[in-house]
């Protein structure tokens, strides 16, 4: 409640102020509206020979307020999107702002960036210069409402690509989808560019700087900032976002020792031991799960059925049994090919940055 | 309390001029008109500045527009007790220590003009508290001027506003 007093304390004579200074009303916080005809009358009063004269009116000045067009792109989220390789419908997200003076259209148009725009997020990243698959828009069904932005519903596949009637200081969310190729390694990433561009409410044609000024129509004035890859004051604003990839990375190596021979030469001969160490080490970003490690065994050496298996140093064992694997440790052993998809009855899962080791031996027949 | 003393002579005058009928209905002996500029400031490469006036025809939130009233005595009488009212649009927020000219003293109302006082003496309570008015609530800006309007002779008022 504003009501309007004066030094003297004499509000009550005054009273009638309290009401009138209602009708001032706040300041508006939002800009005045374009197309707002801003009039101004000065009225002048005047006596003549002690007589109060009739008050004599201006000329009424006026001027349209013209559209100020400033929008902003900015990224939701911190950090670039974590994909992995062959799934579909990853998104980034970026919310657009009208922080014009009047509803904007704002048309939307997205690409995928090359390896000479480095990184976009990230530190420490590199640019792969990959590109993702499927790369697709999608506006929220409804903008957030204005002092509450990102509140909006969550865009999905198949809705607009463009925003229509963005009221002033309100905002709406965007993201551009897309799938991740099963080629996608490990540290790679894939920038897309989201480029929104000011349009008129009432056509959905993109805005031009008006080139005269008229005092009695609505003006376009561009006061946008600079963007990703856009200058101030052009009525377009970009901004980028991407995706990083991060997968599991395996390496496997096997080594071969003589363990022991007929001679204690140490040399593969008939009758020598030989162990063979399986080292399979994840340099990804995540864990890789569920292994499946089969080793096809040469036919000139021995091995099994019954055949022990050894696991990280003996932490663990099974036995090659047979093809049906009959014990259920894991290990399987058709003749030909030792299959193994479990260590210590649990699936077999390499954490990024570990190493598992598979040892077991075979013989070299003396016959 | 001299702010108080005049504000009574102010009230009486607005109470008369919403009741036409009592005027004397003289053609109409001044002659009064408003034009509106933007005022365009432009930063040199020196540091320097220089501002200018320049046609209103385009105008966006944050400028700075310029009225002049340009009044004149077209009468063969002297006015006496000449005053310049202007409301200020509530789409335009005045500048402080804008309004200028000649031989008038600047008052101002935030009542929607039917009270004037000066700058310093106005204040305003919201929710009980009592604060000194500022250039948001002003509603009206006027020129009292000091001197007689001679026949034949002129004068101007301006003011700066700032759209919001």
């Amino acid at each position: 409640m504003k009501t309007v007093t004066n030094p003297s304390g004499l509000l009550a004579r005054l009273g009638i102020l309290s009401a009138l200074a209602l009708l001032a009303g706040p300041a508006l916080a939002l800009g005045t509206d374009a197309g707002t005809s801003v009039q101004n009358t000065a009225t002048v009063g005047y006596s003549v020979a002690g007589t109060a004269q009739t008050p004599v009116d201006s000329n009424t000045a006026s001027f349209v307020v013209d559209r100020r067009v400033d929008l902003t792109v900015t990224q939701v989220g911190a950090g670039l999107t974590q994909v992995t390789p062959g799934v579909d419908d990853y998104f980034v997200e970026f919310l657009v702002t009208n922080l014009s003076n009047g509803t904007l259209d704002i048309n939307l148009d997205f690409s995928q960036l090359a390896n000479a725009d480095g990184d976009v997020k990230g530190a420490g990243t590199t640019d792969s210069d990959v590109d993702m698959n499927n790369v697709e828009i999608a506006v929220s069904a409804a903008s957030d409402g204005v002092g509450t932005p990102g509140t909006g519903p969550d865009p999905i596949i198949g809705g607009a690509s463009n925003i229509d009637d963005l009221p002033e200081d309100d905002s709406i969310r965007v993201r551009i989808f897309a799938d991740a190729p099963l080629t996608l390694t490990n540290g790679q990433i894939a920038n897309v560019l989201l480029e929104a561009t000011a349009a008129d409410p009432a056509t959905g044609t993109n805005l031009v700087q008006s080139g005269t000024w008229d005092p009695d129509a609505i003006d376009n004035v561009f006061a946008d900032g600079a963007g990703f890859s856009d200058a101030a004051n052009d009525g377009i604003v970009t901004n980028a976002d991407g995706f990083e990839t991060v997968t599991a990375a395996l390496s496997v190596t096997k080594a071969q020792a003589v363990q022991s021979d007929p001679l204690g030469s140490g040399l593969a001969i008939p009758g020598a031991t030989v162990r063979y160490t399986i080292s399979i080490e994840n340099t990804g970003g995540v864990t890789a799960s569920a292994l499946v490690i089969t080793d096809d065994i040469d036919a000139d050496v021995t091995f099994g059925p019954g055949a022990v298996v050894s696991f990280n140093g003996g932490a663990d064992t099974c036995v090659a049994d047979d093809a049906a694997d009959t014990d259920g440790d894991g290990c399987a052993w058709d003749g030909t090919t030792l299959t193994i998809d479990e260590i210590g009855g649990a699936a077999i899962d390499v954490a990024a940055g570990s190493t598992v080791t598979v040892e077991f031996d075979v013989t070299i027949p003396t016959t | 309390m001299s702010a108080l003393k005049k504000l009574f002579p102010v009230i009486g005058i607005a109470l008369l001029a919403t009741a036409g009928s009592l005027f004397a209905q003289d053609a109409k002996q001044i002659e009064v008109t408003t034009i509106v500029k933007k005022e365009v400031v432009t930063e040199h490469v020196d540091g320097t500045r220089t501002t200018e006036l320049v046609a209103a025809d385009s105008v966006v939130p944050g400028e700075r527009v310029v009225y002049t009233i340009s009044f004149r005595n077209v009468g063969a009488e002297p006015a006496d007790n000449v005053v310049i009212t202007n409301p200020i649009a509530e789409t335009l927020k005045y500048v402080a220590g804008s309004a200028a000219g000649e031989d008038l003293e600047v008052e101002f109302s935030i009542d929607g003009g039917v009270t004037f006082g000066k700058a310093e003496a106005l204040r305003v309570v919201t929710d009980g508290i009592e604060r000194p008015a500022t250039t948001l609530d002003y509603t009206h800006v006027r020129w009292v001027m000091q001197e007689r309007l001679e026949a034949g002779s002129e004068g101007q008022a301006s003011f700066a506003a700032v759209l919001e």
